[in-house]
């Protein structure tokens, strides 16, 4: 087989440079002699007693069984070492190819709306196929398929989907595959292969040499080929040259198809003769049609290859043809606004009636002949539900529950970052998501505060009591029940004001740790090295013992908190804890309510409830007057306004903090940006 | 009472013993390998089909676009 791929497609593979040794090709093999007299041993020294002669055959023997013994074991050893692990290797390197191969297949699957028989479904296919009636037709093809398809009805096949709409007859109903060949087709094309010398795919090649190399074509093959065993034989229709399945054409004569043309349209070299064929019952053979002709979605084991026979209507009455032009000319394409139905009547018509008479019976009598009376055509039809559903609605629809399923289990638990982007988040944003912050919270609880911190701490304490005052319900329930401290959520400016229960909960506890220290920046650059997808994936516990030793002064969360007024960019970016933000806080005092953009809710904690009176920026920082419940804000405003203008606002704030980041040219809070 | 072959044949018996041995192993893992190659198989054969779909629709389009243009022109 492999050898059968790359004849195909040697075009397209550069096979690699062969430069292991040559295989020495086996010694001749010993044939073993019925004469005793003839057999020579070489070594063997005729002369010597009998007994010795043959002990020394039997060494021979030994050393020969050794031999076999030891490439046995070389055998085995080779296999299990190199090819194995090559083998696997292989398999998971090319497992994106497969799942891209599998989105193009179902991509394609769901344009043409046809169910692509695969690998697996062929055996699956047969079994039923083969207990459907069959035509009367020879049934020397029908064994051979029959013998072939048991090898591959060995295989444990899991199909891929299973359409209920499409009976597996339909599509892997290939005459000369496993499906019952009962078909002319079938019949026509094992003439042609006999005739052509098969095909140029591998797989018909393979056809012929191993019955599970059958199935190795891929449907679309067999189709391809069918349908030029066909045109072989008789004039297919084809389908029509323009794009949709248009449900109105007529597949009229399509002498000029192209090859191309026959294979365009995937689904449509099925569903196209059964349509053809229902269309043209009224002029088809009636023997031929309609005791195989289900309509519609067919029950029958009919394959509507079946009736690709000769096309019924003369070419002269091609109702799409241009006027005046040779039958044989025409091209197939046709203008879909000017359909032969509306346009005969303006012609004018042979129907025999005139001109009133003619536009009473418009309906019946004003056929362009070739076609046949309208009719209520039951379209073979897949699952109804899939057919508004593109991909990417889907897709979209999915992206939607999975944000809708964040935002509230982020409200349960969160623990985890259920966010829909696998990137990892730069420094300067890891702040906004909870993951970062959750995981940044391990490492800092252990430290401990400064002596600087004290007093912001008992302010902080305080505000925090005061603020559950003011949380009131939400801020009595986190206090209580916090899941643990979140040192490093000091680092975190954004919070949302709104006290959620469920997003206090983590980091409520912060006013307890005995560390308000300053959130550092220091906890961004540092898990910078850890990668972001810790943050993100990690839970929190791994992640604490991980980050452990390295993020020493890290801020708490109070302090985090305590930013309310969303002084936190200057602080973010502190590398030595320093009490000075109290004072330094920015004039400008960005609104408490620091949306996520995601939702979330760290810090309920409202910070913003310092209290009219306390904030970790000293007292009575608030003489604003009796703003406690922080005014809400749009929630991507702040994030907004962090992101974009932060460096803006922390110029203004008077707060270029330094980076944590020591180096030249990181002065200020570019890393915000 | 112990025949003159014995030693050889007791040799030869251990001997073949390993052999047979190994060749169990052997076949196991060639079968493992059977599996393998199956599966890759059967993704290749999906591969095969998306590209054969691929070409297709590649060959529809030109012949429509040379079509339409034809038309056009």
């Amino acid at each position: 087989m492999p050898s059968n791929i790359n004849n195909d497609q040697s075009q397209y593979v550069r096979l690699p440079t062969d430069d292991r040794k040559p295989i020495k090709p086996n010694p001749p093999r010993w044939e073993p002699s019925d004469d005793p007299d003839a057999i020579i041993v070489p070594g063997l020294d005729t002369n010597a007693s009998v007994n010795d002669q043959i002990d020394y055959i039997e060494q021979l023997v030994t050393v020969k069984l050794q031999n076999v013994d030891e490439n046995m074991a070389k055998i085995h050893h080779l296999l299990s070492s190199r090819m194995l692990p090559a083998f696997k290797n292989y398999a998971v390197g090319t497992e994106p190819v497969r799942e891209a191969a599998k989105f193009w297949v179902n991509f394609f699957e769901k344009a043409a709306r046809v169910r692509l028989p695969i690998y697996d479904e062929l055996s699956t296919a047969q079994e039923q196929t083969i207990q459907h009636d069959q035509e009367t037709e020879p049934t020397e093809t029908e064994t051979e398929t029959e013998s072939h398809t048991h090898s591959e009805g060995d295989v444990t096949a899991q199909p891929d989907s299973f359409n209920p709409d499409r009976t597996p007859s339909e599509s892997s109903f290939m005459p000369g595959q496993g499906a019952v060949s009962s078909t002319p087709a079938a019949f026509s094309r094992h003439r042609s292969e006999q005739e052509h010398e098969s095909q140029d795919s591998f797989a018909s090649q393979a056809s012929e040499d191993a019955p599970w190399a059958r199935s190795l074509e891929s449907p679309l093959v067999r189709l391809d080929r069918e349908l030029r065993s066909l045109s072989v034989d008789d004039v297919p229709p084809g389908p029509p040259p323009y794009g949709e399945p248009s449900v109105y054409l007529e597949p009229s004569d399509r002498n000029d198809h192209s090859q191309a043309r026959l294979d365009k349209g995937k689904s449509r070299e099925v569903s196209e003769p059964l349509l053809y064929n229902v269309l043209r019952s009224g002029l088809r053979n009636k023997n031929e049609v309609n005791s195989a002709n289900p309509p519609s979605a067919r029950a029958g084991p009919t394959s509507p290859l079946k009736f690709r026979r000769k096309p019924p209507t003369p070419k002269a009455f091609n109702p799409f043809l241009p006027p005046q032009t040779k039958p044989e000319q025409w091209n197939g394409i046709v203008d879909l606004k000017k359909t032969p139905l509306t346009t005969s009547r303006h012609q004018g018509y042979s129907s025999g009636l005139s001109g009133p008479k003619a536009l009473e019976e418009d309906d019946e009598d004003m056929y362009p002949p070739g076609m046949s009376p309208l009719t209520t055509i039951q379209l073979p039809t897949i699952a109804r539900p899939t057919l508004g559903r593109s991909p990417s609605k889907e897709a979209a629809k999915k992206i939607g529950r999975d944000l809708i399923s964040d935002a509230q289990r982020r409200g349960g638990k969160g623990t985890t970052e259920s966010s829909l982007s696998s990137m990892p988040t730069p420094p300067s944003l890891q702040r906004y998501t909870r993951d970062g912050y959750e995981a940044r919270r391990g490492p800092v609880s252990s430290e401990v505060s400064s002596s600087g911190m004290d007093t912001s701490l008992e302010s902080l304490m305080r505000r925090v009591g005061l603020s559950t005052d003011y949380q009131g319900q939400g801020g009595s329930t986190t206090i209580s029940a916090p899941s643990y401290v979140p040192p490093s959520t000091a680092s975190r400016p954004v919070f949302s004001v709104q006290p959620l229960h469920e997003e206090e909960e983590q980091y409520y506890e912060e006013p307890h740790t005995p560390e308000p220290a300053p959130y550092v920046q220091d906890d961004d650059t540092v898990m910078q090295g850890q990668a972001y997808q810790e943050d993100l994936d990690d839970s929190f516990d791994s992640f604490d013992s991980f980050d452990e030793p390295e993020i020493n002064d890290t801020a708490h969360p109070s302090a985090a908190f305590l930013m309310a007024s969303s002084q936190r960019g200057p602080h973010d970016l502190d590398d030595s804890f320093d009490d000075s933000f109290d004072d330094d806080d920015g004039d400008e005092r960005m609104p408490p309510v620091i949306p996520f953009d995601d939702g979330d809710d760290w810090f309920d904690d409202s910070l913003d409830d310092d209290g009219p009176t306390e904030t970790i920026f000293g007292a009575h920082r608030y003489q604003g007057g009796g703003q406690a419940p922080m005014q809400l804000g749009m929630r991507g405003e702040q994030l907004l306004e962090d992101t974009v203008g932060i460096g803006d606002q922390l110029a203004r704030a008077g707060r270029l903090p330094r980076s944590p980041t020591v180096g030249p040219g990181v002065e200020d809070a570019s890393m915000l940006a | 009472t112990t025949t003159m072959e014995n030693p050889h044949a007791e040799r030869q018996a251990v001997l073949i013993e390993r052999i047979a041995k190994n060749a169990d192993k052997c076949t196991e893992v060639i079968l493992e390998l059977n599996h393998c190659i199956e599966e890759i198989l059967r993704a290749n054969a999906y591969v095969k089909t998306a590209a054969d779909l691929v070409t297709k629709y590649h060959k529809n389009v030109q012949y429509n676009l040379e079509a339409t243009k034809g038309k056009d022109a």
